[in-house]
Formats: structure tokens, sequence, C-alpha cells
């Protein structure tokens, strides 16, 4: 294949069709994953205006129960999920209702400093009981062999094809995104969740238990962490006590972009993080693969120099 | 016969010999180190005391002006590198390392400080935790926008001083002068270097915030408004008060690299950030003294928890440790808000008072790090939750 173009620093196959087809794919699928995290990020931002730094790491933790009752106990991994998944919303009620309330009534830095203790117990925790190696990975949810895909262009190389394990990444999104639109949009309680976001005050005056309604931010961003774990465990095939600190960075930055009170936003932040995360390497040859987490970092200084609040955030930020 | 809690008047002569005493207190704590601990304990101490230099530097951004940075191991690695890598490839000399190494962190602090702190919310802690993460994987990077880091830092092998032939003059020695006392080792004058180091930084910092720029600062932290309206900038002193935070830690960084003479990029990560802002909380935030007590909880802690057979989980290694530090965060949060300094002064309240009484040390957790024109104080008691937009209400 000769040069398309002869731009230094740029990657000449770049352009290749089917490359940039894999790549694009890669990116979005990446990009669920962190769309996923970055649901988590706005559930209880939405509500309570904290960020919690340890969303990651009870992500992490859930998946090592994932792991104990699949590998260790023989259950199936959709069972397994779904029963972490629902431990995880009791325990992230729990935590919410234990130790970031009685904090509420301080200042923004004491949950935020809660949570970054609750990640030092989490992941020193799993650190003591699991220990520090990688592990083998949990059974897949997704049929994840090599040949478990979906080829589309095949007559050139490199061949275009697309992985279950993306597909059900896209499904599981979507799903969700699905399930929390109706329940917010047409429940009571999500209509009681919406309007804990929009005004405490006048809820708590018209009878909403507000402090339910906080629970239920935790619990459900508990909720969409653990699948997020267990899905993430499969598709970079990891599993270790530190697996999950930098997809929360990504999830974070994701909200970012996306505007962190914002259901859409997050979807489409987590996307636009994933395509940068893998476009950037692809297309220039000057950075190099392993700075993902640059790129990311340079994606939240650009969003907050330019639009603080997000693509679809709410207007709330102010300059000083 | 007087009855407690006696009264002492400040800049009184009894104030003053209290005041001696504690300055003895430091002196003995050096001596002790240098005279009667092992001499391989001697270099922990020094580790510790600078993990106290990066955690005060931490402390002019988080308790001096209430924003949580996440990114001070970058900091202090930049520090540390720094040194390093003018030591070891370049031959300088020790000292002279310092100035650049604290002016790296201070750049470094403005460029990432700025879009961060021009804009009210949690915006720093969320930067500063993509910085953590990214500097490991800066200093491993071999293309970092063309740039070979990994030449330069020595990727993840890590770097060490190389402690060449005397007699060449790229080699790097830091033996006790001929003016030392007999029976010092190396050890015990990288200790003492150090620990002077500290000191002069300890005092600066504590006479910062008692100056016009500290009392703008912490005015700014309790009401920004009130603070803006009486002429403190909050854009400006923010960003200065962050890079001359990463100045201070960057520098403790740079004393780490003599002191431990290896480092490597996951020395430097989240874990070490995270310590940072533990040793911060459970020491006293806000304080002069709640450094330093961070700082020998960072280098000793990890160490009980090896050393001590803890009961169900037995001795806890490397990361493992987190758990301590997490467990003693989350009491401190409750049960002391304030740190050990704050408990300290309690205690010594019921038995020695100074007047004139200065304000009760701000403690963290109980200040309003957004200035609220609804104040939360004004809200109806059965209602404590902060929603969103309240912080921001009407000065759109």
């Amino acid at each position: 294949m000769t040069a398309v173009l002869a731009v230094p620093g740029i990657e000449d196959n770049f352009f290749t069709l089917t490359l940039l087809l894999q790549n694009l794919t890669n990116g979005l699928a990446n990009g669920a994953v962190y769309a996923l995290m970055a649901l988590t990020v706005v559930m209880i931002y939405k509500t309570t205006g904290h960020l919690n730094f340890a969303q990651g790491e009870m992500a992490m933790f859930g998946t090592f129960i994932v792991y104990v009752l699949t590998i260790e106990q023989g259950l199936n991994v959709w069972l397994a999920i779904l029963l972490v998944m629902v431990g995880s919303m009791v325990v992230g009620a729990a935590f919410e209702r234990v130790l970031i309330q009685p904090l509420e009534s301080r200042s923004v830095l004491a949950p935020v400093i809660l949570t970054l203790g609750l990640f030092f117990i989490l992941n020193g925790g799993a650190a003591t009981i699991w220990g520090t190696q990688p592990h083998t990975p949990i059974p897949a949810p997704f049929p994840g062999r090599l040949d478990d895909k979906v080829d589309i262009i095949t007559n050139r190389l490199p061949h275009f094809f697309i992985t279950y394990k993306a597909l059900g990444v896209w499904a599981t999104v979507a799903v969700l995104v699905i399930l929390l639109n109706v329940m917010l949009k047409r429940t009571k309680l999500g209509l009681a969740y919406r309007a804990v976001a929009a005004n405490a005050e006048s809820s708590l005056i018209v009878g909403i238990p507000v402090k339910r309604m906080l629970m239920l931010g935790w619990a459900l961003a508990a909720g969409i962490g653990s699948i997020a774990g267990a899905i993430i465990a499969q598709y970079r095939n990891v599993l270790d006590f530190n697996f999950m600190a930098a997809v929360l960075l990504f999830g974070f930055a994701a909200a970012c972009v996306g505007g962190f009170d914002s259901i859409k936003g997050a979807v489409v932040g987590g996307l636009l993080v994933g395509l940068v995360e893998t476009f950037t390497p692809a297309l220039f040859t000057f950075v190099g693969n392993e700075l993902s987490l640059v790129m990311v970092l340079l994606v939240i200084l650009i969003v907050l120099y330019f639009r603080p609040q997000g693509l679809f955030g709410s207007k709330r930020v102010e300059r000083v | 016969m007087r009855t407690l809690p006696l009264v002492i008047e400040r800049k009184s002569t009894v104030h003053r010999v209290l005041q001696l005493v504690g300055v003895l207190a430091a002196l003995g704590f050096y001596l002790y180190v240098v005279g009667i601990v092992e001499n391989f304990s001697a270099i922990r101490w020094a580790v510790a005391v600078t993990l106290a230099v990066a955690i005060l530097g931490l402390n002019i951004v988080t308790g001096y002006s209430g924003q949580i940075s996440i990114g001070h191991s970058a900091f202090f690695g930049i520090g540390a590198y720094t040194t390093m890598i003018l030591i070891a490839d370049h031959g300088w000399p020790f000292l002279l390392t310092l100035p650049v190494a604290g002016a790296l962190g201070f750049v470094v602090g403005a460029v990432i400080g700025v879009p961060a702190l021009r804009i009210r919310g949690l915006y720093l802690s969320l930067i500063t935790l993509g910085l953590a993460l990214a500097f490991p994987a800066i200093v491993k990077s071999d293309n970092f926008f063309g740039i070979n880091f990994a030449s330069l830092t020595g990727g993840s092998n890590g770097k060490v001083i190389s402690s060449g032939d005397v007699t060449t003059k790229r080699g790097f020695h830091w033996s006790p002068p001929t003016w030392a006392p007999d029976g010092w080792t190396t050890n015990d004058w990288v200790f003492t270097t150090i620990f002077v180091i500290a000191l002069v930084l300890f005092l600066l910092t504590s006479n910062l915030v008692r100056s016009r720029v500290g009392r703008g600062l912490v005015a700014m932290r309790d009401n920004e408004i009130g603070a803006a309206v009486s002429g403190v900038y909050p854009a400006q002193y923010k960003v200065l008060a962050f890079a001359t935070s990463a100045f201070v830690t960057a520098i403790g960084g740079g004393c780490f690299a003599l002191a431990s003479t290896t480092i490597g990029p996951d020395t430097f990560g989240l874990q070490r950030s995270i310590e940072f802002i533990a040793g911060l909380v459970i020491g006293g935030v806000a304080t002069i003294l709640g450094p330093a007590i961070g700082g020998g909880l960072g280098e000793w802690l990890p160490y009980w928890a090896y050393e001590v057979d803890w009961p169900l989980v037995g001795k806890l290694e490397g990361p493992q440790s987190g758990i301590l530090y997490g467990l003693i965060l989350v009491v401190i949060i409750f049960f002391m808000p304030g740190g050990i300094v704050y408990g300290l002064r309690q205690l010594r309240s019921k038995f020695i008072v100074f007047v004139p009484r200065l304000p009760v040390p701000q403690d963290i957790s109980a200040t309003p790090a957004v200035a609220r024109t609804t104040g939360a104080a004004d809200r109806p008691s059965s209602e404590s939750i902060s929603p969103p937009d309240d912080a921001t209400a009407g000065v759109q």
C-alpha cells in the first residue's frame, strides 16, 4: 500500500478504509464502557453534587465477588452479575446513608475526602483478600473467543469485523439507558428523583423523601458500576485490585465532556472519549500508545477551558 | 492554687518559654534521629521529612485555599526526577537542583491550575486525579508528543543516583563535611540536610499563611464572594496558591530523591497522592504541624502495617496498608474533624488557654469550600443536603 498522504506526524495507513473502520468500532466499544462509568458519575452528581472517587473501587470489589461466585462457586456468570448488582445497590445506598449523609452539613470537601478513604479501604481490602497479582478474569458475559465476530469486509486486508463482545457492550449500554430513562421519566420514583435533582428544598416541602432519593442515586450508581466492572474485566481481559482506577478517570472525563448532570451527555461523552483515546495514537505518529491517560487529561482541560458545563450539562458553573 | 485551665497571655514570658520548649522538642527529635536511632532508620526518618514537606505543600492548596488536589504525587515526582536527572546525568550539586525542581513544579502547577481553578467546584480534584494517573505513564513514555521521556527518566526501571568513584567528577556523594562531628554517617548527613531544608520551608510556609496573601487565601476559602469584595482576586489567588503548593511539594520530591537514592515511576502514582491527602487530614488540615505528623505516618504506617501481625488479615504489605490509612481517615473525619493537631489542641485547652485566643483552626470538613449566598446555616436543619445549584445561585 503506497502512502496516500505524506504529512509529517500523520500515520499514513490511518486512512486505509478497513483500519479506519476498525479503529472506529474499537473506539466506540471502549467509549461505551466509559459511558457506563460516566453514568455512575451522573447518577450521583445529579442529586448530591458529589464526585465519588471510590466508584471504580466499588466496581472492582463487585467484580471480584463475581469472580468468587463464578470461578469458585460455579454460578452462571449472568446470575452472578445480577446478584452482585443487587448487592452493590444495597451497599451503595448504605454507604450514602451511613457515611456520606452525616457529612452533608459540613462542606463539599468532607465527602470527597471520605470517598478517598473508601478508595483506600476497598483497594487495600481487595489487595489483602485476593492478592496483588492479576487473576484469571471472570467467565465472559459475552462470547469472547477469537472467532466470535461478525465479518463485514473480508475482500481486502486487514479485514474489518465487529466482535460479539463489542456488540454486547453496546447492547448493555443501550438497555441500561433505556431502563434508566423509563425509570426516570415514567415512574413516580423517577419523578421524585428528578425533582430532588432539580430543587431539593422544594422537593422536601412537597413531601418527597429527599434523603432516600440521595440513597437511590448512590444505589443506581453502584449497580451500574458493578455491571461496568464485570464488562470491563472481560473486555480488557484483566482482573486485579487496581484495574478500575484509570477507567474511573475515563468515566469522569466522559461525564465532564457530556455534562455532569446529563444521561445523554454521559453516553455521548463516553463515546467521544473512547474515540479520542483510540484515534489519537492511531492518527499521530508523535503520540505513543501508552498516552491514552494523557490524551484524556487534555480532553478534560480543553472542555474546562471552552465549555465547562459540558456538551449537554445545564449551565451551573461560574467563573471566578 | 489556681484552677484549670491555666490562662497564659500570648507573648508573655511564660508563653515564650513554652515556645522555647517547642523549639527544643524539634531539636530533640533531630538529635534523637542523628544520635540514637540506628543508621538505617535515620534514612527512613529523612524520607518521612520529605513526605512532610510534600504534605506541607498540599496543605497550602487544600488547607488554606480549600481545594482538593489528588495530583500532588505528580509534583513530588517532578521534583524527584528533576533532582535525580540533574545529579546523575549532569553532575549538578544537590542544593542547586532544588530551585530547578521547585520552579518546574510551579510552572506545571500554574498550567494545570489555570483551567481548573477559574471554575468553581470540584474540577481541580478531577484534573489532578488525571495528573496523578498520567504521571507514571508520561515518565515511562518513549513517545510523548515526540519526546522520549523514557530515555531521560529511565522508564519503568527508574533511576539511581550514581555513586561513582570519589575521584571522578560525575560520581555523587553526600558525605558529611569535614566539620561534622565524629561518627556521622552519610545517612546522618542526609537527614541533617533534609531536616534543615524542611525547617526553612515550614517556617516560610507558616509565615506565608499569616501574611497578606495567606489571609487572603483563608478569607477566600471561607467566603469567596466576601473575599472578592474585599479585593482578593479569587482566580489569581487560587492559581498562585496551587502553583506555590506545587513548588513546595516539588522541593520535597527533590529531597526525596536524595534520601531514597532510587526512584521509579510507580513511586509517584495515585496511591501516593491519596496518602498525602490522608496524611494531611489525619495530621491536621490548615495547621503547620499537621503535615509533619502526616509525613511521619506516610513513612511509618506501611512499616507498622508490615511489622504487626494484624487480626484477621495478618501482615499488610505494600498497597494493602491502604486499609489502615482508609480506616484511620474515616475515623478521623467522623470523630476528630480537624485531625490530630486539632484534637491535641482541644485536649490542651482543658489545661492551658492562651489569650487572646486564635481563631478556631479551620477544619476542612467544617468549612464551606464554596461560598454560599444562601448560607448552609440558613437552611432548615432537617434538610442537610446541598442541591448542586444552590452553591452558585444568584451569582451567575
